[in-house]
C-alpha cells in the first residue's frame, strides 16, 4: 500500500468510524471505563493510518501522553489561565494546553462592531 | 451511515449480532452486542451480561444496522486488523 494521501472515500468513512467509537466512549465510561480506553486507541489507529485530522470536539477528550479518555469531573481537571485552557489528566498528571486567542479576538471584534452601530444611530 | 453495502469497510462496534453458524456447536444462536475486535476474533456481551470471545474465521454472523436490516455475513470475509478493513477490497458471494 502507497503512503500519503488516501482516497477521498476512505477518509469519510475513517472519519464516520472515529465519530462512533467516541460516541461509543462516552457512553461507556461509566461502567467500564477500561473499554472507552481500548476505543480510543482503536480511533488513533485509525486516525494515524489514514492521516485523518479529529475533530476538535475528540481531541480533547484524551490525554496526548498516556492515551486514556477523559472525562471532565471523573479522570480530568479544565481550568483557564494566562489566555490557555489547562486540561490535567488525573491518570497521569500530564498537562495539556490550548490557546483560546481566537475566541477572545471574535469577543473584541463584537465589542468594537457594537459600538460603531451605537455611533451611527447617535449621528 | 453503515449501509449492507459499506458493513464490511466500517465500524462493527456496538452493532447487535447473532451467531447462526459455527463450528463449535454450543456457540450457535447466541445474540449480543459487539463490545471489541481485534485481528481474529470479536468479543459479544450478552443480555445477561457475560462476555464471550468469538472466532470470526469459523462462524456466520447475522449483524443488525441501526437502519433495522438484518445483513448476514461469512466471518473469513472479516479476518483483518480492524483499521485494515476500510482498504481491504472484497469479491460479492
Amino acid at each position: 500500500m502507497s503512503r500519503g494521501r488516501r482516497p477521498k472515500w476512505m477518509i469519510e468513512l475513517g472519519k464516520e468510524r472515529i465519530d462512533i467509537l467516541f460516541n461509543l466512549a462516552e457512553k461507556e465510561f461509566s461502567q467500564h471505563p477500561e473499554r472507552s480506553h481500548r476505543y480510543v486507541k482503536l480511533a488513533r489507529n485509525i486516525s494515524t493510518k489514514y492521516n485523518i485530522k479529529m475533530s476538535m470536539e475528540w481531541r480533547r477528550r484524551f490525554c496526548k501522553s498516556c492515551y486514556k479518555f477523559l472525562k471532565p469531573g471523573k479522570n480530568s481537571k479544565i481550568r483557564l489561565s494566562n489566555g490557555k485552557v489547562h486540561f490535567k489528566c488525573l491518570e497521569c498528571g500530564k498537562l495539556m494546553r490550548l490557546p483560546y486567542i481566537k475566541e477572545k479576538k471574535q469577543k473584541r471584534r463584537n465589542k468594537i462592531e457594537s459600538y460603531l452601530v451605537k455611533k451611527r444611530v447617535n449621528e | 451511515m453503515i449501509t449492507p453495502h459499506n458493513i464490511f469497510q466500517h465500524e462493527l462496534i456496538g452493532l447487535t449480532v447473532e451467531i447462526v453458524e459455527s463450528s463449535h456447536q454450543g456457540l450457535e444462536g447466541i445474540k449480543g452486542k459487539v463490545v471489541d475486535e481485534t485481528r481474529n476474533t470479536i468479543c459479544l456481551e450478552r443480555p445477561d451480561g457475560k462476555e464471550i470471545v468469538v472466532a470470526k474465521s469459523t462462524s456466520l454472523f447475522h449483524f443488525r444496522i441501526p437502519e433495522g436490516l438484518v445483513v448476514e455475513i461469512d466471518g473469513k470475509v472479516l479476518v483483518s486488523r480492524p483499521e485494515d478493513r476500510i482498504k481491504k477490497k472484497f469479491r460479492k458471494i
